[in-house]
């Protein structure tokens, strides 16, 4: 199983000093749904100063008409610069692929929507070599994607989870109602789940983050039983240093597993707890549609 | 020439019928399964069979949503469900599964796929990219502009559907799942909870909201027309029977009177005045003639008003007699001024006069709801089954 880091630092040095050497990272003004993002030069430095890491990038914005041919432009110029994936939203990056033969793969990362194997293999057929699976569908459905599908699956483990994104400037809105200066980000808080959510906005509009960790490591041997060959770790929000023992911890777990006993396993899974919260999403638990 | 099409909601067979005697040129309805509104009474396949039996006999269509975002166990039995409403008499379906696009495509030659607006497709590009899968028709996204729907007509080709009238999301279609984390309910799979219209606390005095006022379009039809757009979608499937009434019956005379080269500003005001008396929420056009920004949103929580203007439905008329016989639905008395209309298009005006309950008494006052009245009213124009009577103008 290898890790995928989406990192918050611009120099990578401490997470390959940690053995990784796969990175997400988000382009500018092209990706929403993250804290920090990185240029298209930055991401020419970061490519030629670390040559053996695969780098992925995240074109995960709903395209508009006047994007389209600079999006052109952006495919071309990271064509040419040995990127790993990149993870898209809109379709249209399926047609450009094609249409500019390009060689860069493509992992399907519609948010929310990458939720059954057939459609995975859908695309698959169409050319797309990854897929980012949802966050909102139990552990087991994910088991049975990974299983089913012949599309490389990747699973989302750790982050600050990104639950909605809009158009609309819903934080500057929000201050221009209240005639005061508006924030970067904003925390809200629903009194019956008693959650809290975090509202970040850019020029892209307003995503909304729930304000706890999804922490996944609980799942992560099962993970590891059914053959899955990569999770993501974004470190959005997240304290460096934090993250940093986060990653040592996983890979720690990733080599050892087989030869850990139970009560290890139970113990280790009790400190990633400590250390992250026991906010583990819908791994176990199904959401429901239908209430008559 | 061949007019626009006029799309309306259906959430149940009744309404089907009654939007398209309003003069819908289409319906889309939901089915028992797979549909976005999973919890609106939608049709079973008798109700389907029966409903495109009345669609075609008026010569129009029927579009069944089949939009939802399918988990592994959503893929069981979807495939004999699809054969099934196709026997049905089905004209098109409206989808979000790419996978489900592709098997319909493959296996039903003679009926279309409408891509749901739950893609959110926002580009010439994708919408190409859902042409070469064989899509016939888009629902584009909301977030779009006059120019940016136009460009996409001229550059794809391909049939463009947008929505007119109607609730309209805070977020991307699709992109949602406040719903999930706030209420445990899959937005993707019908099951919205419309957390976007709550209120939150923050560390401000006033809460947080977000909820967006509603579409209207009634001032932009002859735009939408002339560039170029298919079809003009009217949102909502639980809708009530005289929201519907009145929301098809207004767009299908807008619609008319541009054909007949009779649209007027001063006809288009009054259509907007109608539709401003049967809205629950406060109006806007969102993103279709400049960025949505804080005008289109709420910021004070629900604000959904309650409608007091429709008074009944009307059960049948009584030509000999000159009496109307209703279900009365709000309060009313001697001396209103209402009007009754009709699926038609017809619209009798008139001062009410003469109440009488069930058994024939002379009232003053209709107050209770679902019961029988009839009220006085001499005209010679036909009145068809689904008529209804609004208040104009409470008597002192």
């Amino acid at each position: 199983m290898e890790v995928i880091i989406k990192p918050e630092e611009k120099i990578l040095d401490d997470y390959i000093k940690n053995n990784i050497n796969n990175f997400l990272l988000p382009l500018d003004n092209y990706a929403v749904e993250y804290n920090v993002f990185f240029t298209i030069e930055e991401i020419k430095k970061i490519r030629e100063q670390y040559k053996n890491i695969n780098i992925f990038i995240s074109i995960n914005k709903n395209i508009f008409n006047e994007e389209v041919e600079k999006l052109k432009e952006i495919l071309i110029e990271l064509d040419k610069i040995n990127i790993a994936g990149i993870f898209y939203y809109d379709l249209s990056i399926i047609k450009l692929k094609k249409e500019l033969n390009l060689k860069t793969e493509l992992v399907w990362n519609q948010t929310h929507m990458v939720t059954n194997y057939k459609t995975c293999n859908y695309y698959k057929e169409l050319g797309v070599k990854y897929a980012l699976i949802s966050k909102e569908i139990t552990k087991d459905e994910i088991i049975e994607i990974i299983n089913k599908s012949e599309i490389i699956p990747i699973v989302e483990l750790i982050s600050y989870p990104s639950i909605a994104f809009s158009k609309r400037k819903l934080i500057t809105n929000y201050y221009k109602s209240l005639e005061k200066e508006k924030k970067k980000e904003i925390i809200i808080h629903e009194k019956v789940s008693n959650d809290d959510y975090k509202l970040k906005e850019n020029i892209s509009g307003t995503t909304f983050f729930k304000n706890e960790i999804l922490n996944g490591t609980s799942i992560l041997e099962e993970l590891l039983n059914n053959n899955l060959k990569y999770i993501i770790l974004k470190e959005d929000f997240i304290n460096h240093g934090l993250f940093i023992k986060v990653i040592t911890n996983i890979n720690y777990f990733i080599n050892n597993y087989r030869k850990m006993n139970e009560k290890d396993k139970e113990n280790w899974i009790a400190d990633q707890e400590k250390i992250l919260g026991n906010n583990t999403g819908f791994f176990f638990k199904k959401t429901i549609y239908k209430v008559k | 020439m061949k007019k626009i099409e006029l799309l309306s909601p259906a959430g149940d067979l009744e309404r089907l019928k009654l939007t398209l005697l309003y003069g819908a040129d289409a319906v889309y309805i939901g089915g028992q399964k797979y549909s976005l509104r999973a919890n609106a009474t939608n049709f079973s396949i008798e109700e389907i069979k029966e409903g495109c039996t009345f669609a075609h006999t008026l010569g129009k269509k029927v579009y069944l949503t089949l939009n939802i975002v399918f988990h592994n166990e959503d893929m069981d039995g979807v495939e004999e469900y699809i054969k099934e409403v196709v026997e049905a008499g089905i004209d098109a379906f409206i989808v979000s599964d790419p996978f489900i696009i592709s098997h319909i495509k493959n296996k039903y030659k003679n009926v279309e796929v409408h891509l749901s607006t739950q893609n959110s497709t926002s580009n010439y590009s994708s919408v190409l990219f859902f042409k070469e899968q064989g899509v016939n028709r888009v629902v584009l996204a909301r977030e779009l502009s006059k120019e940016e729907i136009k460009k996409i007509i001229d550059k794809t080709g391909i049939d463009i559907e947008v929505f007119i009238h109607g609730a309209m999301c805070t977020c991307f279609s699709g992109r949602c799942a406040l719903s999930s984390y706030v209420t445990n309910r899959d937005a993707n799979r019908g099951g919205c909870s419309q957390v976007c219209r709550f209120s939150f606390e923050t560390e401000e005095d006033k809460k947080f909201t977000m909820a967006t006022k509603d579409l209207n379009m009634t001032n932009y039809i002859k735009d939408l027309i002339e560039i170029g757009v298919k079809s003009l979608k009217v949102e909502g499937r639980m809708r009530s029977l005289y929201y519907l009434a009145t929301v098809i019956g207004t767009y299908r005379k807008i619609i008319d009177h541009y054909y007949d080269n009779s649209l007027t500003e001063d006809f288009i005001k009054k259509q907007d005045y109608i539709l401003g008396r049967v809205a629950n929420r406060e109006t806007s056009t969102h993103y279709f003639m400049k960025e949505a920004d804080y005008k289109d949103q709420y910021y004070t929580g629900r604000q959904e008003i309650s409608n007091q203007d429709y008074l009944g439905q009307v059960i049948e008329y009584d030509k000999e007699n000159k009496l109307v016989k209703i279900y009365e639905r709000n309060y009313f008395k001697l001396g209103d001024k209402v009007e009754l209309f009709t699926p038609n298009g017809d619209i009798i005006p008139f001062i009410i006069d003469k109440i009488y309950d069930e058994e024939k008494n002379p009232e003053e006052i209709a107050r209770h709801p679902d019961n029988i009245y009839y009220i006085y009213l001499d005209t010679n124009i036909k009145i068809e089954e689904y008529s209804m009577i609004r208040l104009i103008e409470k008597s002192e």
